[in-house]
């Protein structure tokens, strides 16, 4: 019989509750004494749209929306991702009705959160059994194809939300700033970043490296198991493991930047589904968005340290991984 | 007397001239006329020594994230990438087409450094280079022309000039990554010979330019690098 566990996963302004496996992207679950990656296992999705509109879109507007979205991801070439709209439905977005349903929720409660992904998954195996996206109609969206100043658009929500509904948690790829409180985006390099640009860009429409490194380490086709690898390795400070420190991989030929997290107290990190080649490694400690975003509450997270580079150069093989690479970082 | 030896020498070389080819049939080699040293056609030439590349810059590369819609990209570090200069060895193995050409193959190695210089990190991380070493193959073919008038100390001096081709293969160290590319290549250099006989010891240094592309770079772009190499000869 299976085990199911609801893991309810807020996205872009709140935070996760379900476990990163793999430091930058993907979620995961324990089951045990491990952890087991958050994926479907059974594709296409299958997924319906709830029959409702909100100010300004229409429901056969957003089911228009969020087939651009999924197929926005499903053009991943070096991943196997794909979907099915199965219809309207009168259902909301909600968990427990076994059906994967998209659509708009009131939420006023939640002020600063302008979608969420859920899930009902195996905890025994990370099978993703059904998952909802709601999109809250206490903000104002908007579908024109070049955005529209003061409102959301609801396509780059929708490509953030569906990438965790495929299991991709957050990314730290970004920078911020504190104005007024209130934590705001300066710039960032994955769609995947938990907080989203102001009302009326449309810049994360776009996948970034960041992003299709993440779904590639999660649904590799053949090709991509071959052509791709991986970096793995430990951040320490005075030979100690550093928990929470962010490890960013650049590659200075394609200028691609893919992230990645240190996951436990021995400071270990992966970061996968990168194209070969030479990369050079960034540590960093995790300060630009709030830690809630990315980990459990519990987990403890090293942020005593200073922003460092790793004084070699790191290969990444093709079909393969490049392991015990250590970094060290000094304190702040 | 004398004029009579001279004239049956000259009548032996005229036969010898006259029998080459078919010489060449049965697997043997005429000897050189009076004055004409070898290397001659057919003559095998065996070399080896080190050899001196220089490095070249890679593209520079700013890693950028993107702002809102039509702004420009924040920088949060930049890179400048550079395959150092470097020393290695070389192999060659060649055979006379005729005494002024020849044609040879062989194969230079060199272990560079890759060296990537970060710089204005947008939160302040100290700059830093981050090198690695990459093993450097070139299998390379050319055509040597050697300016036999232009040879000195009595022939035993012969410059040449060269062009030829490659495969470059490059391993970075530790790792099974393999990056290719193609270079030709245009020299120069002198040979000079111990001795003008069949079997001669001699020296060899060239000197020349390299235009390269893809490898470790792994841009399409051509880059022109100068090379030297000097060594020892052998014929036989």
């Amino acid at each position: 019989m299976t085990r199911r566990a609801l893991l309810p996963l807020a996205a872009v302004l709140v935070l996760a509750a379900a476990v990163p496996v793999s430091g930058y992207l993907k979620l995961g679950t324990r089951a045990g004494d491990r952890t087991v990656t958050l994926r479907w296992t059974t594709l296409p999705v299958r997924y319906f749209v709830a029959n409702r509109g909100t100010t300004g879109v229409t429901a056969n507007e957003l089911e228009a929306i969020i087939a651009r979205a999924f197929a926005t991801w499903h053009a991943v070439d070096v991943a196997q991702t794909s979907s099915q709209f199965a219809g309207l439905t009168p259902a909301p977005p909600v968990s427990g009705d076994d059906m994967t349903v998209l659509g708009f929720a009131s939420r006023p409660d939640l002020d600063r959160v302008l979608g969420a992904t859920s899930f009902i998954v195996d905890v025994t195996t990370g099978q993703i059994i059904e998952s909802d996206i709601f999109f809250n109609t206490a903000f104002p969206w908007s579908v024109a194809a070049a955005g529209e100043t003061g409102r959301h658009d609801l396509e780059s929500i929708a490509v953030h939300e569906i990438g965790h509904l495929l299991g991709l948690g957050h990314s730290a790829i970004g920078e911020t700033e504190v104005v007024a409180g209130r934590r705001r985006v300066i710039a960032s390099e994955a769609v995947m970043f938990p907080i989203a640009f102001a009302p009326g860009s449309t810049v994360d429409r776009t996948l970034k490296p960041d992003d299709i490194a993440g779904l590639t380490d999660i649904y590799p086709t053949p090709e991509s198991r071959r052509s791709r690898g991986s970096i793995s390795g430990r951040v320490t400070r005075n030979g100690t493991g550093v928990s929470g420190a962010h490890v960013v991989a650049f590659n200075p030929r394609s200028g691609a930047l893919v992230g990645g997290f240190t996951l436990n107290d021995e400071g270990t990190f992966t970061i996968a589904g990168l194209d070969p080649g030479p990369h050079v490694l960034r540590v960093e400690p995790l300060d630009d968005a709030d830690v809630e975003s990315f980990f459990d509450s519990g987990f403890d997270v090293d942020a005593e340290f200073r922003v460092g580079f790793h004084n070699r150069i790191v290969v990444v093989p093709q079909g393969g991984g490049t392991r015990n690479i250590e970094i060290a970082v000094t304190a702040r | 007397m004398r004029r009579a030896v001279e004239v049956a020498i000259l009548a032996i070389c005229l036969s010898i001239a006259g029998a080459a080819p078919a010489w060449a049939q049965l697997g043997r080699r005429p000897a050189p006329p009076p004055g004409e040293p070898y290397p001659q056609r057919g003559s095998i030439e065996a070399g080896g020594g080190g050899v001196w590349v220089q490095g070249f810059d890679l593209p520079p590369r700013r890693a950028q994230l993107s702002r809102s819609t039509g702004a420009d990209p924040f920088d949060l570090f930049s890179t400048e990438s550079r395959l150092d200069t470097a020393a290695g060895g070389y192999a060659r193995l060649g055979v006379y087409l005729t005494r002024a050409v020849s044609v040879e193959g062989g194969v230079r190695y060199t272990k560079p450094t890759l060296g990537v210089r970060l710089s204005g990190d947008a939160e302040s991380a100290d700059g830093e280079e981050a090198t690695g070493p990459v093993g450097q193959y070139v299998f390379e073919g050319a055509v040597l022309l050697h300016l036999t008038r232009a040879s000195f100390a009595g022939g035993r001096g012969l410059p040449f000039i060269s062009a030829g081709g490659g495969h470059i293969r490059e391993l970075y160290d530790g790792n099974e990554l393999v990056e290719t590319g193609r270079q030709f290549h245009v020299s120069g250099g002198i040979k000079y010979w111990s001795g003008r006989t069949r079997r001669s010891a001699g020296l060899r240094a060239e000197v020349g330019l390299a235009s390269r592309e893809r490898g470790v770079g792994g841009v399409d772009d051509r880059r022109t690098v100068a090379f030297a190499v000097a060594g020892v000869a052998f014929t036989f």
